[in-house]
């Protein structure tokens, strides 16, 4: 029974994509080029072909910032890794935690914000106050603050973007279920005396949903980037400088940029294919459910 | 079953408070047919919610009202526990805002009936939904549909059964005929009095539809800017007006085998917070006198019903 709500919300989101993957074809091209990177990003560990040196335990400075050549396909960098082996570890490790950090914000923003909704006037006042706020503050600064309080591991980022993003999600279901709360259908059930987790599992929750998975698709790539920003800008991401993460590679390409342009090629070229294609993908889905904003990225300009 | 003493509701607002009904004194006696007749705005809706107990938070009250021997509102306060959602439900002038568009209407329907009949087996729920289904004359194969699967009428009425569910005393319908085709109108309207008359309910029917309402009622109410202007124990008010308000109102509906233009009432139903002062009909009335712009009218007893209306007073005296 309970399964019912899910299943039309997964039946508007596939409809909302077969919609889009008909009209769009730049989302055609990006999907495709998602699927295959989730693939690689998969498949990386076992088709790397230093598995040790990717995951950074291994290191020979002796082969130090090697071209590239059919022994390191794309070189190695300063402390003699070879770099497609990092790239492979890499990728899988933001992609997986840009997922996490969506999808914790996404379920988190949800609850937040449909409780808000329906509590007491004083706890709405108070809850939306703070959500205002942590919207408010600098978003990298805060990640990179909470980041290095928490230790600067790699687990630290994720708790601290999902602290900076989830406000986004609670804001808009706050805003989504302000309107509901108004129908009889979610009233009539409170004034039953059915709790106020009955009404949002049922009545807000399966009818916020769809709209904010589409939300949330279209901000996975500003996700990638925005771990990437901290991790290149900061290089608190990673406890030891050998955890492969894309925007510490870059950053540390850079210092070898000239004599190893290879080093910094890679993982940036990389990272802009991610920021790109997620870019596409997320626009093309967010104007099909959303028609009346075409065209937002006119706004970047 | 329902009695309202000098009732005034109004919204909170940035400056104030907007009071919409204002010195209402309403009856509605168990069993009974009443209709609300009036503009758009003159508070129809706001009366129904006092009377249903979902009046928004930010709403304010005087007087009192009484539904079911039970005071529900007394003065600011409002104590609608066991009443709302039990003894009285509404209709929802919105369709849209009674089915939940995510679950089929027999999960809305068997959570409905689990809440208020605690202990019945998951086999009676479902025929008791089925049987509610039935009542509003639906298909049982409308039991595992969605809301959006249904047609307008359809949903008006698994709306009804969904309202019906708790076996309430007393059903306020806002405006169960609106967007509905000229055939359906007359299908949920006479599905009501049915229910009505089975259920033995009092019906609350908020229209501002004459035709239905003559349909359909046993009792006439007719509301302007938040005030009853006319008051009738059936509906021969509605052939015989004497509001002025009511002869305007009755003047502009279509009649059969007439060529005449429609008449309408001129100008603009007043807003609330700036009703005029005196009658608040005066600025419209074309029997407008002297006294109707310093004086607000009493109800005045004219015969077989009660006016809001100066030009009543004076035969009333005698
Ligand atoms: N929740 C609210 N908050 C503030 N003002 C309200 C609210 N509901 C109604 N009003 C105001 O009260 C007045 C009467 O509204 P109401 O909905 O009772 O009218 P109505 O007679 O039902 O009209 P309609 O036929 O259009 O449904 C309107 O002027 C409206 O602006
Ligand atoms: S009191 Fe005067 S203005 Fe008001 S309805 Fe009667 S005649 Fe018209
Ligand atoms: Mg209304």
């Amino acid at each position: 029974m309970s399964s019912l709500p899910l299943r039309s919300t997964i039946e508007d989101i596939t409809s909302l994509l077969t919609r889009t993957w008909r009209k769009r074809p730049g989302f055609r091209v990006s999907l495709i080029i998602m699927i295959v990177l989730f693939t690689v990003a998969a498949l990386g560990p076992y088709i790397a072909p230093y598995p040790r040196q990717g995951l950074g335990v291994e290191i020979d400075v002796t082969n130090a910032l090697l071209p590239p050549s059919p022994k390191h396909i794309l070189g190695t960098d300063s402390l003699g890794r070879d770099v497609l082996s990092r790239v492979l570890f890499a990728l899988g490790r933001g992609l997986y935690q840009s997922l996490v950090v969506v999808a914790v914000s996404l379920v988190l923003g949800i609850v937040v914000g449909s409780f808000t909704a329906l509590a007491p006037r004083s706890i709405e006042a108070v809850v939306s106050y703070v959500i205002e706020l942590l919207l408010a503050l600098p978003s990298i600064l805060l990640a990179a603050l909470l980041a290095i309080l928490l230790g600067g591991t790699a687990t630290s980022i994720t708790v601290a973007l999902i602290v900076t993003w989830f406000p986004w999600y609670a804001r808009v279901s706050y805003l989504q279920a302000r309107g509901l709360r108004e129908l009889d259908f979610v009233r009539i059930p409170l004034y039953y005396g059915l709790s106020r987790a009955y009404v949002v599992v049922k009545h807000i929750g399966p009818n916020i949903l769809a709209p904010m998975i589409v939300e949330a698709l279209s901000d996975m790539g500003s996700v990638v980037l925005e771990i990437s920003s901290i991790t290149f800008l900061f290089g608190i991401g990673i406890g030891s400088f050998e955890e492969p993460d894309l925007g510490m590679m870059v950053a540390n390409g850079l210092r070898d940029l000239v004599r190893a342009p290879w080093v910094f090629t890679a993982p940036a070229a990389i990272l802009a294919l991610i920021a790109i294609v997620f870019t596409v993908f997320g626009e093309a889905v967010y104007e099909e459910h959303h028609p009346i904003l075409r065209r937002r990225w006119w706004l970047w300009f | 079953m329902v009695r309202s003493e000098e009732l005034g509701i109004g919204y909170e607002h940035d400056e104030g408070v907007a009071w919409v009904v204002e010195d209402l004194d309403l009856e509605v006696e168990h069993g009974v047919v009443t209709c609300l007749i009036g503009e758009s705005g003159c508070g129809k809706s706001t009366i129904g919610n006092a009377i249903s107990g979902l009046l928004p938070p930010y709403a304010r009250t005087y007087g009192r009202l009484v539904v079911a021997d039970r005071v529900v509102i007394d003065g600011d306060k409002m104590n609608f526990t066991g009443v709302r959602g039990k003894v009285v439900v509404r209709i929802a002038q919105d369709p849209a805002s009674a089915l939940n568009p995510y679950l089929t209407i027999g999960e809305q329907l068997s959570t409905a009936i689990r809440t208020h009949f605690p202990g019945l087996s998951e086999h009676d729920v479902r025929s008791k939904a089925l049987e509610l289904l039935s009542d509003v004359m639906l298909g049982e194969d409308v039991y595992d549909r969605y809301p959006h699967q249904l047609s307008g009428g359809m949903k008006r009425r698994a709306a009804i059964a969904l309202a019906l569910a708790p076996e309430p005393e007393v059903i306020v319908a806002d405006e169960p005929t609106s967007a509905l085709d000229a055939y359906l109108k007359y299908a949920v309207a006479s599905l009501l009095k049915k229910l009505q008359r089975e259920w033995e309910l009092t019906l609350v029917f908020i229209t501002h539809d004459v035709s239905i309402a003559r349909y359909i009622c046993d009792q006439v109410v007719v509301v302007y800017a938040g005030r009853i202007v006319e008051e009738g124990a059936s509906p021969r008010c509605l052939e015989s007006p004497s509001h002025p308000y009511l002869e305007l109102l009755l003047k502009a509906l279509p009649k059969r085998f007439s060529k005449d233009r429609l008449a309408d009432i001129p100008g603009m139903p007043p807003r609330p917070g700036m009703y005029p002062t005196g009658c608040k009909f005066h600025p419209r009335c074309p029997y407008v006198f002297e006294r109707c712009r310093q004086e607000e009218p009493p109800i005045i007893k004219a015969g077989d019903r009660l006016v809001r209306c100066w030009r009543y007073y004076e035969q009333s005296l005698t």
